[in-house]
């Protein structure tokens, strides 16, 4: 019997298990350097643990947002957060360091893809987390999907198969449509100082120094709501977590020492 | 008994038997498909903010939507069938030595599995334990489900909520049917059901059509989903597989 259905218009949202899981990557140069300059010959291992950072970081900030502006999230919220760090980096990175970083860190999708397996038997497909390899083709769909004609070579070079690409373009549109409004509607106050360094292991690290750089950008960019702070800090683990209670993004030291034994 | 029996076994799910017949996983299944098409129509027609996959969105709808139209006893059995429709399919492709398609834009047959049993349960998880326990969801995952229906509903529920604010109308309208049988008395049902309590932004057409391919699509450029009469010979099929 279908009953005249009265929807419980439950509104709470639940931020409650907001952490990520990701070992992943980012991209690119510190904030100083000028914007276009020649291709300085940066260290590749470098570049590598750059751009996965910069993923990750901007993947923590997506949990941070939902959580502090009470986004309506319709599906996994690990997919909203992939997705929000693909559309953030396009939009405050050129395209040339887009692609960089694009294909550093599909690379680390894959070696972690591959890492886990890739039978089905061995993927834990009740796991909230998606596998690597769907997180890959994901990326690699919208980040073609960004701009289908300058980036065609993707197709190849990510290895999407034709009847996916066929959709990435309106796969983007909706993903920028939807995280972009957000974006907006922080930036018109901006820049601000909202997001801010707290804790961190090693001042003058590698990481550290990116992380503040890549924080910097963050803060020119957009205002949020409300403080979130970011440390770079041994965790135990190589990852990188958002607290809600704390409103604190955690970068593990660990992370970065991982990034750069896989680039190599 | 449907082939859902050996597949629970292949998936290492506990076994049980399951007494629905080949007409009842046949139309849940439609009704599950009809609200999956339902989410990709409202987020078009709607224009719903989509901040991850849209294919898991729809999913997401189709799920809250059995749980919210349908009186406990029924909700169970569409929920059951559904799934097992996902498991049939993953079977399938198994059968075939297909690894599962990650680069495709739906996940893969299992997790949509996982997580419409998840929401399901989480919905109700004081009268769903069994469910839950039956069809196999790990405890590492069940104890978040409720925050995930949660999740779901506050966000789902904001649209429907609009919808229904706007009043019984007739913005789902019938378009092409092919067949004269129970699934279309099934979705004439449902569209007079949607109608007597929602309004759209703009009109939503449904149709019971040949398509050539066993499937259900939503046309943004015409506004329009069908269900293809080739996906219900296939699930029919299915079913007895």
């Amino acid at each position: 019997m279908r009953i005249a259905a009265a929807i419980a218009l439950a509104l709470t949202l639940s931020p409650a298990h907001a952490e990520g899981n990701k070992d992943t990557y980012t991209f690119q140069r510190t904030v100083g350097e000028p914007l276009q300059a020649a291709p300085a010959r940066r260290d590749p291992v470098q570049l590598y643990v750059e751009a996965n950072v910069t993923e990750t970081l901007y993947h923590e900030l997506a949990h941070a947002l939902i959580d502090v502006l009470d986004l309506p999230i319709y599906g996994p919220e690990e997919f909203a957060a992939d997705t929000f760090a693909i559309v953030l980096m396009n939009r405050l990175h050129d395209d040339t360091s887009v692609q960089q970083m694009a294909s550093d860190v599909a690379r680390n999708y894959w070696l972690f893809a591959e890492g886990a397996g890739q039978h089905r038997d061995d993927l834990a497909l009740w796991d909230v987390h998606a596998p690597d390899l769907q997180r890959y083709y994901n990326f690699a769909c919208l980040m073609y999907g960004a701009d289908t004609e300058a980036r065609a070579d993707l197709i190849d070079l990510f290895d999407l198969p034709e009847p996916r690409a066929r959709t990435c373009d309106d796969e983007y549109d909706l993903a920028a449509r939807s995280w972009n409004a957000v974006i907006d509607g922080l930036s018109t106050d901006a820049p601000g100082n909202t997001i801010r360094l707290d804790w961190v292991l090693d001042e003058d690290d590698h990481l550290t120094t990116f992380v503040r750089s890549e924080v910097a950008r963050l803060n020119t960019a957009m205002v949020l709501p409300a403080t979130v702070n970011v440390s770079v800090i041994p965790c135990g683990e190589s990852n990188a977590f958002y607290d809600p209670d704390m409103l604190e993004i955690q970068i593990c030291t660990e992370l970065g020492e991982e990034l750069a034994r896989m680039a190599r | 008994m449907m082939k859902a029996f050996a597949t629970a076994a292949l998936l290492g799910l506990p076994t049980f038997a399951l007494a629905q017949d080949t007409d009842a996983f046949v139309e849940s299944n439609i009704l599950a498909t009809l609200y999956h098409e339902l989410g990709h129509a409202l987020i078009d027609i709607q224009e719903v903010p989509i901040f991850g996959q849209e294919e898991d969105a729809a999913d997401v709808l189709s799920i809250l939507l059995v749980d919210a139209f349908w009186e406990e006893e029924d909700a169970v059995g569409i929920a059951y069938d559904a799934a097992f429709g996902f498991l049939t399919e993953a079977d399938m492709a198994r059968d075939a030595g297909e690894e599962p398609a990650f680069w495709d834009v739906h996940g893969p047959d299992e997790q949509r599995y996982y997580n419409l049993v998840c929401i399901f349960y989480g919905a109700n998880p004081d009268e769903r334990d069994d469910v839950a326990e039956e069809l196999g969801l790990p405890e590492e995952r069940a104890e978040w489900c409720e925050d995930e229906f949660d999740q779901a509903n506050g966000s789902w529920g904001v649209i429907l909520d609009e919808m229904a604010e706007a009043g019984p109308g007739e913005t789902f309208v019938a378009g092409d049917f092919e067949r004269d049988d129970a699934i279309a008395a099934l979705l004439l049902d449902e569209i007079d059901a949607l109608n007597a309590e929602f309004s759209l932004a703009d009109d939503l057409i449904l149709s019971y059509a040949a398509c050539g391919e066993a499937n259900a699509f939503y046309d943004p450029e015409y506004r329009e989903i069908t269900i293809c009469t080739e996906y219900v010979d296939f699930l029919a099929e299915m079913a007895d597989w």
